[in-house]
């Protein structure tokens, strides 16, 4: 006979005859008897976190944690998809591991980083679940255009409006750029992505 | 007269140690000391899972 393990367990099973179902030929009872079995059909899972919540050339790079709920066999940075960064600095053991994740230069995404799935296992060989999370990722340099409206100027027509057209609001950097300039022209701020 | 007033005994043997996903199934045995007259699957009760397959004959049982 043969004794298939349900699935999703932890647990000892068992295969049991019960007392008094079996006769011998001269109808004598039978006694029970009984065997058990180390039952583990539990996937392994994981949980990641990404300490920061987003990322910037100012701080470009995050601890990442993975706690499994089970102690992986061979789990190894191999096993890790990072999308928006590079990973580094892979170490751990038993339950616990960390690597660093430093976001790539120039972009305005959603980074992540995850397990995939069924890349480690668990010590009775039961496959992991994938595990992951994300991280906003703004190391986009903003840029500014500036634009003096005249094409020339003279006695006639002596000034003209400048714009300056920004790619984000960086309103606390501009207010610096703008008191150094304002000792040599006349004129005001805006706010925002233009500013006049 | 011959007197029989033995009560039959039955050891049962789970073949694997250990189940998992990986190997999440296993033979078992059932060694009679005496054939069993009326054993049949109904008299199993299985923990952990589910039991399938042929029975046997005589004293061992598959």
């Amino acid at each position: 006979m043969t004794f298939t393990a349900a699935d999703g367990l932890t647990t000892t099973g068992s295969v049991t005859v019960a007392a008094g179902s079996y006769t011998d030929g001269a109808g004598n009872l039978g006694a029970t008897g009984s065997d058990t079995v180390a039952i583990d059909t539990q996937n392994p899972t994981v949980a990641v976190d990404i300490a920061d919540a987003s990322l910037s050339d100012a701080d470009n790079s995050s601890l990442v944690t993975f706690t499994f709920s089970e102690a992986p066999l061979d789990f190894m940075v191999e096993d890790l998809v990072a999308v928006g960064g590079t990973l580094s600095g892979f170490s751990g053991s038993g339950t616990s591991y960390s690597v660093t994740f430093t976001a790539a230069d120039g972009l305005t995404t959603t980074g992540s980083v995850t397990v995939a799935a069924g890349s480690y296992t668990d010590g009775a060989g039961n496959l992991g679940a994938t595990g992951s999370d994300t991280v906003a990722i703004d190391t986009q340099n903003p840029t500014v255009a500036v634009d003096i409206a005249d094409a020339s100027l003279s006695d006639a027509d002596n000034s003209s409006l400048v714009t300056f057209t920004f790619s984000e609001a960086r309103w606390t950097s501009w207010s610096r750029t703008w008191w150094r300039w304002e000792g040599r022209c006349r004129g005001s701020a805006g706010a925002g992505l233009a500013t006049a | 007269m011959a007197i029989d007033t033995q009560n039959p005994t039955v050891a049962v043997d789970i073949a694997d140690a250990s189940l998992s996903d990986a190997d999440n199934s296993s033979l078992v045995t059932f060694t009679f000391s005496e054939a069993p007259l009326d054993f049949t699957v109904e008299d199993l009760v299985a923990v952990g899972g589910t039991l399938s397959g042929s029975a046997g004959a005589g004293l061992a049982t598959a």
